[in-house]
């Protein structure tokens, strides 16, 4: 099991907004979280980048582990956190740097990649997710949809045990949302073990191995995408599947 | 009634050619290097104050808080009479340009502390965020990610508080430092002609001032480069 994460409560200002949360995932596998607002899910998502940090409950990602409730090091959180890279909503790309730069970033600061071999490995990726001409733009110069594929390439590049995505499409113009859930789906292809929160049930559909529906800070149900998305067992499930649907 | 001539004004222009360059020399050599010196100081201690400030820890939250409000609670030209006049009965005595650096760059400091904790805060946290998610330690997402966006918003205030700093080194001239109004206020003393005077000190301020102007868009235009362009 590469990921486990199990009894996971998290609190905002006397709001519970995790009340429990288990769930474990092997590797190479994709984990989608879906739920209305407020359920929870990208509380949950940021958790596993230790981005929050709950109260009680235990992550493990790959031989590191945390339990929650106890004094963390800088140390253990920054150990934890280099098990896994985010992918944001809002791209967060450093605008101060060109594509390139954000991604041989981390490659050079943190993992102290020689910075000729950082680009070498920066371009490759770049290149694969269709940015070669961009290289040296600087991220207002992109659209969101290549910001956000700089967003991903800047995640793969570290290498990271886990791939987690914060609904990456959200925030794209329609016709740019393709080419990032392409790119996604690449990656998913190529083995990554990935957790995805997101609205795009059909990227759900093709690519999920798994799908939870989260609903006010629970797991309500969970399952394969063909059962769960097809053949929702609770009320609430199939409300917030319609819903979406009817949206399209 | 007192009664105004107008058009009765003569102007020396001899004097005002012969004064010029001791007028003049007086800023090159105490005016500026004043304020450069003591705005490096400044900027460092500055700096320092809004990471305490920032900081989660209360002692030096509160160092920063205090250090601040008396900075700006009280006039410098009282700041520099205390190191100057006052330090000697504590047994620290000091020469005026000293006196003068430690005075100014303390006054920097506390100004600046402020618009520097300003701008790291204006950077959002999703930035933050992004250096942790690439394993960043606190430390390197300060420098690396959050300080050079914080430098971008930084550079107009901060440019205000440099140009106001070359205007304050006057106030030098009240513990003896022959900068550039003291040079034209000792000239004064032998010709009375305080408007010629006065007016060439503040000719040769505001030549100063817009030069460092220039230099203020020059570095906007060079920090704008990844910034988006502005609507």
């Amino acid at each position: 099991m590469l990921l486990s994460i199990k009894n996971v409560h998290k609190t905002f200002s006397g709001h519970e907004i995790l009340k429990g949360i288990d769930f474990s995932l092997d590797e190479g596998k994709v984990l989608v979280l879906i739920g209305p607002s407020g359920s929870g899910k990208t509380t949950t998502l940021r958790t596993l980048n230790l981005l929050e940090i709950p109260e009680a409950g235990t992550l493990q990602i790959a031989d590191q582990e945390v339990v929650f409730g106890q004094a963390l090091s800088k140390k253990r959180i920054q150990a934890m956190r280099r098990q896994s890279a985010m992918v944001f909503q809002e791209y967060n790309l450093f605008p101060h740097r060109t594509a390139l730069e954000n991604v041989t970033e981390g490659l050079i600061i943190v993992q102290k990649m020689a910075p000729k071999e950082a680009q070498e490995r920066a371009a490759e990726l770049l290149n694969k997710v269709g940015l070669t001409q961009h290289l040296n733009k600087y991220p207002h110069q992109l659209s969101g949809g290549q910001q956000q594929r700089v967003g991903i390439a800047r995640a793969v590049a570290l290498q990271p045990k886990l791939l987690l995505f914060d609904e990456p499409t959200s925030a794209l113009d329609p016709e740019l949302v393709g080419d990032v859930l392409k790119v996604m789906k690449d990656l998913a292809r190529e083995g990554w073990t990935m957790v995805v929160v997101t609205h795009e049930l059909k990227f759900a559909a093709d690519v999920a191995d798994e799908v939870l529906f989260l609903d006010d800070g629970r797991i309500l149900e969970r399952g394969a995408p063909d059962v769960l998305l097809q053949q929702p067992q609770h009320e609430r499930t199939k409300q917030f599947l319609s819903r979406i649907l009817n949206e399209r | 009634m007192p009664s105004f001539v107008f058009g009765a004004i003569t102007v020396d222009w001899d004097l005002a050619a012969r004064s010029f360059w001791p007028i003049l020399q007086g800023g090159l050599i105490y005016t500026l290097p004043l304020t450069l010196i003591s705005f490096v100081f400044g900027f460092i201690l500055a700096l320092m104050m809004a990471l305490f400030r920032l900081s989660k820890w209360a002692v030096l939250q509160w160092i920063a808080r205090i250090y601040i409000s008396i900075i700006r609670g009280t006039p410098l030209i009282v700041q520099l009479a205390i190191v100057f006049y006052g330090l000697p009965d504590l047994g620290i005595q000091l020469s005026p340009i000293p006196s003068a650096i430690i005075a100014l760059s303390l006054n920097v400091g506390g100004y600046a502390a402020e618009v520097i904790r300003a701008s790291i805060l204006s950077v959002p946290r999703g930035q933050w965020e992004a250096g942790y998610t690439i394993g960043m330690s606190e430390a390197q997402v300060l420098r690396r990610v959050i300080l050079p966006q914080a430098a971008r918003v930084s550079v107009p205030p901060l440019s205000n508080t440099f140009i106001s700093l070359v205007k304050d080194t006057s106030l030098a001239s009240t513990v003896t430092v022959t900068e550039l109004f003291r040079r034209a206020q000792e000239i004064t003393a032998t010709n009375y002609d305080f408007l010629l005077l006065y007016s060439e000190a503040a000719l040769i301020y505001w030549i100063f001032c817009f030069f460092l102007s220039l230099g203020q868009s020059w570095m906007e235009s060079r920090l704008d480069r990844y910034a988006a362009p502005r609507a």
